[in-house]
């Protein structure tokens, strides 16, 4: 029973990742710092040998609540109290975003698209699993090893038309 | 549960029109759009009145005028949105 836990937990995990990262890269994180903070840590990545726009990416998602907050907010609350805490979430993700001077696309969406996925497979792959697995994406990114992980985002970055 | 989803449905459509007679455009004009802060009525007025609706329903129960009052406060908040948070 155990071993099913874990293998539901990486495989939330893996959708969560694929669902923020993909968002993000769409609505142009890598492509340009939204505030000064995100420029910083962007400039650091890349001193410490990383991809500028993957620096980007991370300062970004640092400074605002993008589709990796959108993500992990919408999995709590799909949690507690099913698809209408999805849209909460929604609403709340889009008032953080403009307090911290991003339009909101992302967030607002990453928080609608995790709540669409849940709803699709809570029969198989519960809430609670997400919340777990959004934890670990974000950690593989934020937490891990910056300079790889902000390499990975440059290249996504790349291919989606994003960055340079 | 339909009638649940009639109620979200009542606060879209009243947010949709109450935006529409505000004068809040379809969509924002400055390009891209993805960077661009402008607020229409397909981001974010839908999104804002039914988080709104979500809340007011688990808050209050299931009444139709609470929808309404969703969706004006929803298409409100779009239209206001550049005072309330300052202009970018």
């Amino acid at each position: 029973m155990e071993i099913l836990d874990i293998i539901k937990l990486i495989i939330a995990g893996i959708i969560c990742w694929i669902n923020f990262v993909l968002i993000d890269t769409y609505f142009g994180l890598p492509e340009k710092p939204g505030v000064l903070g995100a420029k910083t840590i962007g400039e650091k990545i890349k001193e410490i040998g990383g991809n500028l726009n993957g620096g980007y990416f991370m300062g970004n998602i640092v400074c605002s609540p993008d589709a990796s907050a959108g993500t992990l907010l919408a999995s709590i609350m799909n949690y507690l109290m099913g698809v209408e805490g999805g849209l909460i979430t929604a609403l709340l993700v889009w008032i953080g975003n403009r307090l911290c001077a991003d339009p909101g696309y992302a967030g607002t969406t990453g928080a609608l698209t995790i709540t669409l996925i849940i709803y699709l497979l809570h029969p198989i792959i519960e809430a609670k699993y997400f919340v777990g697995g959004m934890i670990l994406a974000i950690f593989s990114i934020q937490g891990f090893e910056h300079k790889y992980a902000s390499i990975l985002l440059g290249k996504i970055a790349k291919k989606m038309n994003r960055g340079e | 549960m339909i009638n649940i989803v009639l109620l979200y449905l009542i606060s879209l459509i009243t947010s949709i029109v109450v935006a529409l007679l505000l004068k809040v455009p379809i969509l924002p004009k400055k390009k891209p759009i993805r960077f661009s802060f402008e607020t229409s009525i397909i981001f974010p007025t839908p999104i804002l009145a039914l988080g709104i609706e979500a809340i007011l329903r688990n808050l209050f129960g299931n009444y139709i005028y609470l929808a309404f009052i969703a969706g004006l406060f929803g298409a409100l908040l779009s239209k206001y949105a550049h005072k309330l948070f300052g202009e970018v």
